[in-house]
């Protein structure tokens, strides 16, 4: 279902005949992850709570005050710790994100001169994946997304400007085999993004 | 002559070697893993081992036993095993079939009247089926053994406190006690010498004193003290041990001490009639291979039986309200079983065991898919 979100919005995004005030935008981001959390049993250094790198790229579209964008977010070593990893039980992971979302932003005449805040929601999919020393509790699952957030976007030219984000990420459809969560069948995965970008547009 | 000698032995010490280290990796590995499902699973005391035919291959214990003095969990640090005691429950009842002086096929309303389903049998309350021979049903209810209390006095003259206890004494298993009550109970009478209990009651007083905490674990893993469930014997639950007593009865039933091989193979087979009612020993009266039912329930006389990557796993389970849980899974064609203890629910919880699957909890995942390759 959130796939389809995703594809839906990507599809508006496509076919819809851009005002004359439209703008594209394209986001080359770069942040962190944190405070995360999950049922999964893969996440066997407890290390989803700890903050990550995060990159990744976002286009958008956005008219007036309504917009949407496509944003694929890739997390390296999201399952896996910092400091001593002497002991560490998960070798490399990461996780990655493709999401399609709605944009409402403060319209663009109010903002011409200032920083212009924005909100979204939306949803896709989220792909975790590790590979562990005994090949075991091994995560390779796609799970259904859902995210909502905001940020700010401030141009220092005409084409060119920088954006600040903040996301809230969630799986959605959680199930996972028996064994491999901590309550059952369910293996909720949720956290945080925070982001910088790199601002172009048309 | 003499160099290939000590070229031969050389190489043979590498080879002995190697595989040395190549097993220590793997239990290296096992306990890291263990370690992490402990740790994310918030059990605050964890006690485990993996026991051979004949021996203990690997043993290991962490968190606390208590938390606010910090008291490390041990291996001799005496948890509630629960539902665990129903695996000494029906090797007594198993042990009084081999003797001639229990038939499974008793009805159980012959040794209480108080019986829930009177007509079922021995062998059905044992296996939890009822309904037709030809098509059992299965149901979880460990409520349905009590009658094999009587079952048992009747066998040993008795009671089943007693034969259990006189069981944990012929076995070595020093720290088991046989209900969290027994040092309420009056010794029976003169002469003293006949009752365990009156022997037993001081080594059951300092075992009661060293039992670890029961802890209840919230959702952000935050241990409170709880109680536990169990405040008698019954025949599925109420046993205190240790993972070292569970070592011992292991290696005792592995090794034939406790039943004969083909009690064993029954008690491990999952319930299913016979048409032609062709018996071949007591124990087998009405059972037959597993493969000849499409579904067959998951559980044996004692103990849950199903097959993992085609091979058999033979386990129990204990767990009580919210403070205590414990496992053991055998893997009898390796000879390999997997002992835990815990003082929280959380080996168990969530996941759904009476259903018949032990690797829908990630601490039988990890069993079987470290030694079941």
């Amino acid at each position: 279902m959130w796939c389809g979100v995703a594809v839906l919005t990507l599809a508006v995004l496509a076919v819809t005949p851009a005002p004359a005030f439209a703008e594209w935008q394209l986001k080359p981001f770069a942040g962190v992850t944190f405070g995360g959390a999950t049922d999964l049993v893969g996440d066997l250094d407890q290390a989803v709570p700890s903050v990550h790198p995060v990159a990744g790229a976002n286009l958008a579209w956005l008219g007036n005050i309504f917009g949407a964008e496509g944003d694929v977010g890739y997390s390296f070593g999201f399952f896996e710790p910092h400091g001593n990893t002497a002991n560490a039980l998960v070798l490399n992971s990461h996780l990655t994100t493709f999401t399609g979302n709605v944009i409402v932003a403060m319209p663009r005449r109010l903002t011409e001169y200032t920083l212009r805040p924005y909100l979204v929601a939306g949803g896709g999919l989220m792909r975790a994946s590790t590979n562990t020393k005994s090949q075991i509790f091994e995560l390779a699952n796609t799970f259904g997304a859902m995210d909502i957030g905001g940020g700010v976007t401030g141009f220092v030219s005409k084409n060119f400007g920088y954006t600040w984000d903040i996301r809230y990420f969630t799986n959605v459809n959680s199930a996972v085999d028996p064994g491999l969560s901590l309550v059952g069948t369910s293996g909720k995965l949720k956290f945080w993004r925070a982001t910088m970008a790199m601002t172009f547009r048309n | 002559m003499r160099r290939a000698f000590i070229t031969l032995t050389v190489a043979a010490l590498f080879l002995l070697h190697g595989f040395a280290s190549a097993e220590d990796l793997v239990f290296s590995r096992f306990e890291s893993y263990l370690e992490s499902l402990r740790t994310q699973t918030g059990i605050p005391g964890l006690a485990a081992a993996v026991v051979g035919k004949s021996d203990v291959l690997w043993e290991g214990a962490s968190g606390m036993q208590d938390v606010d003095r910090s008291l490390p969990m041990r291996l001799d640090t005496p948890v509630h095993i629960d539902g665990l005691t129903e695996a000494f429950s029906a090797t007594l009842v198993l042990r009084c079939v081999e003797e001639g002086r229990l038939s499974l096929d008793e009805r159980i309303g012959d040794f209480s009247a108080e019986a829930a389903d009177p007509d079922l049998t021995v062998r059905q309350v044992l296996t939890y089926v009822s309904g037709p021979a030809a098509n059992p049903v299965y149901a979880y209810r460990p409520d349905r053994l009590q009658p094999l209390t009587e079952a048992v006095r009747r066998c040993t003259d008795h009671s089943f406190r007693e034969t259990l206890a006189n069981l944990f004494d012929w076995l070595a298993m020093v720290d088991a006690v046989p209900g969290p009550d027994v040092l309420t109970l009056v010794p029976p009478p003169a002469p003293p010498a006949e009752s365990v209990l009156a022997s037993d009651l001081a080594r059951y007083a300092q075992t009661l004193a060293r039992l670890s905490l029961p802890y209840a674990v919230s959702a952000t893993k935050r241990p409170t003290v709880s109680q536990y469930s169990a405040t008698t014997l019954t025949p599925t639950s109420g046993v205190i041990a240790t993972v070292r007593d569970l070592e011992q009865f292991d290696i005792a039933l592995q090794n034939g001490t406790l039943l004969q091989s083909d009690t064993l193979a029954a008690a491990w087979r999952a319930p299913v009639a016979v048409t032609n009612g062709t018996t071949n020993s007591v124990i087998n009266s009405t059972l037959t291979s597993a493969v000849t039912s499409p579904k067959l329930p998951p559980h044996g006389m004692g103990w849950f039986v199903q097959t993992y990557k085609g091979e058999p796993v033979v386990w129990q389970f204990g767990a009580s309200d919210n403070g205590s849980s414990s496992m053991m899974v055998l893997l009898p064609a390796r000879s390999l079983t997997l002992i835990l203890v815990a003082n929280s629910t959380g080996l168990v919880k969530s996941f759904d065991l009476p259903n018949g699957d032990i690797s829908a909890s990630p601490f039988g995942q990890l069993f079987l898919q470290m030694f079941v390759r």
